[in-house]
């Protein structure tokens, strides 16, 4: 069945007529302009306080007896406890918590970004990157050819990206010298701010 | 991830010029085209061009990733982006039969109030750092109070935007362009110097900021002083 327009008269509500008059006038061009305010404020005021919505930071601690970390180049699955400990035999300086997945291209871009801050601040505060949800072999691949030299462990079970409620990939997490969590970053990082908050941590 | 903050910004920097533009007369602009359309061209071309150096510098591997292309917020080369930008917006200039310089020098102080927008947006996106002091802002994750650098650069641009429209019609239009680039290159390069960075040395940031400085500088001493705006039709 086709669907004709019945032309209405030009007097009639709803007519062109009627539109017309609508769309010239004045006071349908404020109404509009005042209309395209509203919905930019709102949606400005929306976008505006998600974007500063902070999210909460996980009451992560690490427990347990140190345990010494992974050589460069090698990533070794480790447990929840495992992580754990490496933190623990960290404490006095921060450390920084990357958690990458090789299939994740920001996770790639950021990390000559992470092996220049292991190199700047060695000694210091450590970065330590975590693989998860990935497949062991292709993060092992991974890892060879961007050819990071700072501590990889990889998380086979899942239990380290539940325990620190993972949300995006990558994360970075900024560990203070008592272990307990100080900031965390979703998504890529930029250089100032990985700089400016390993500065702050060392403060 | 959807970055909230930066499409914000995103969405900011390209608005608050549309909407200064009311204003702000654009003798190379017909008024049936407007602002945005002659300006959303040059900056998603600009974006592209410099998310595809910053790709190229940092990760060749990724160049045949679209994926990874894509994810602006992993870096931007800024002075690339800025000369594709400028290269569309002189293709535009041509289709309209309008001079080049022209229409770049219309469109200096409003892609400057653009740019400073994007600075001030590192209120919603990344912190606003800078060097430690007693007064100034605290940055998510931080306990230091830092000198909001993001804000300061954001005033300085703007502030060159206003003195560059009210120049607009005292001097030659290639001396706006000059200025607008030694404008946004220099306060670049001062807020590198107090930016936190890692490593020793200038980030490339602030190097290649060094240098268009230099570069605008001689580009306008070259162009000298006052001259009346030229025709600007062909």
């Amino acid at each position: 069945m086709r669907l004709t327009k019945r032309p209405a008269s030009p007097g009639a509500p709803g007519g062109d007529g009627d539109q017309r008059r609508h769309a010239g006038s004045p006071r349908g061009a404020r109404v509009r302009k005042v209309a395209g305010v509203v919905v930019v404020v709102v949606v400005g005021a929306v976008a505006g306080r998600a974007a500063l919505d902070e999210p909460e930071l996980p009451s992560f601690v690490a427990d347990g007896d140190a345990v010494d970390l992974p050589a460069a180049g090698v990533l070794p699955a480790v447990s929840l406890g495992q992580f754990e400990g490496m933190l623990v035999g960290l404490r006095g300086q921060p450390v920084v918590v990357n958690i990458w997945a090789s299939w994740c291209a920001p996770c790639r871009t950021e990390m000559p970004l992470l092996q220049n801050a292991a190199e700047t601040f060695e000694g210091r505060a450590t970065i330590l990157g975590v693989a998860s949800n990935d497949d062991p072999q292709s993060a092992a691949e991974f890892l060879e050819d961007i050819g990071v030299t700072y501590p990889n462990v990889f998380d086979l079970s899942g239990e380290i990206r539940v325990a620190l409620r993972l949300t995006a990939y990558p994360t970075t997490y900024v560990f203070d010298r008592d272990g307990s969590i100080r900031a965390r970053v979703d998504g890529g990082i930029s250089e100032q701010r990985l700089a400016g908050l390993i500065e702050d941590a060392l403060r | 991830m959807i970055d909230v903050g930066l499409l914000l910004t995103m969405a900011v920097a390209i608005g608050l010029p549309a909407l200064v533009a009311r204003w702000w007369h654009l003798a190379t602009v017909d008024t049936s085209i407007g602002f945005f359309d002659v300006a959303v061209g040059p900056a998603f071309a600009g974006l592209a061009a410099g998310r595809f150096v910053a790709v190229a510098i940092d990760d060749p591997n990724a160049l045949t990733s679209l994926s990874d292309l894509l994810i602006i917020r992993s870096g931007v080369e800024f002075w690339p982006g800025v000369v594709a930008a400028l290269a569309v917006a002189a293709w535009g200039a041509h289709r309209a039969g309008v001079a080049v310089v022209d229409r770049w020098s219309d469109l200096t102080p409003l892609a400057l109030v653009g740019y400073a927008a994007y600075e001030a947006g590192c209120l919603v996106r990344d912190g606003c750092f800078g060097p430690s002091a007693a007064v100034g802002l605290t940055p998510s994750g931080t306990a230091t109070t830092m000198v909001p650098v993001g804000v300061l650069a954001a005033a300085a641009v703007a502030g060159g935007a206003v003195v560059l429209h009210r120049e607009q019609r005292r001097r030659t239009s290639g001396l706006i362009v000059a200025g607008g680039v030694f404008v946004v290159a220099a306060v670049r390069s001062i807020g590198s110097v107090w930016l936190p960075h890692v490593g020793d040395g200038l980030t490339r940031q602030h190097w290649s900021s060094l240098v268009v400085a230099f570069a605008s500088i001689v580009v306008a001493v070259g162009l000298g002083g006052r001259a009346p705006r030229p025709v600007t039709s062909r």
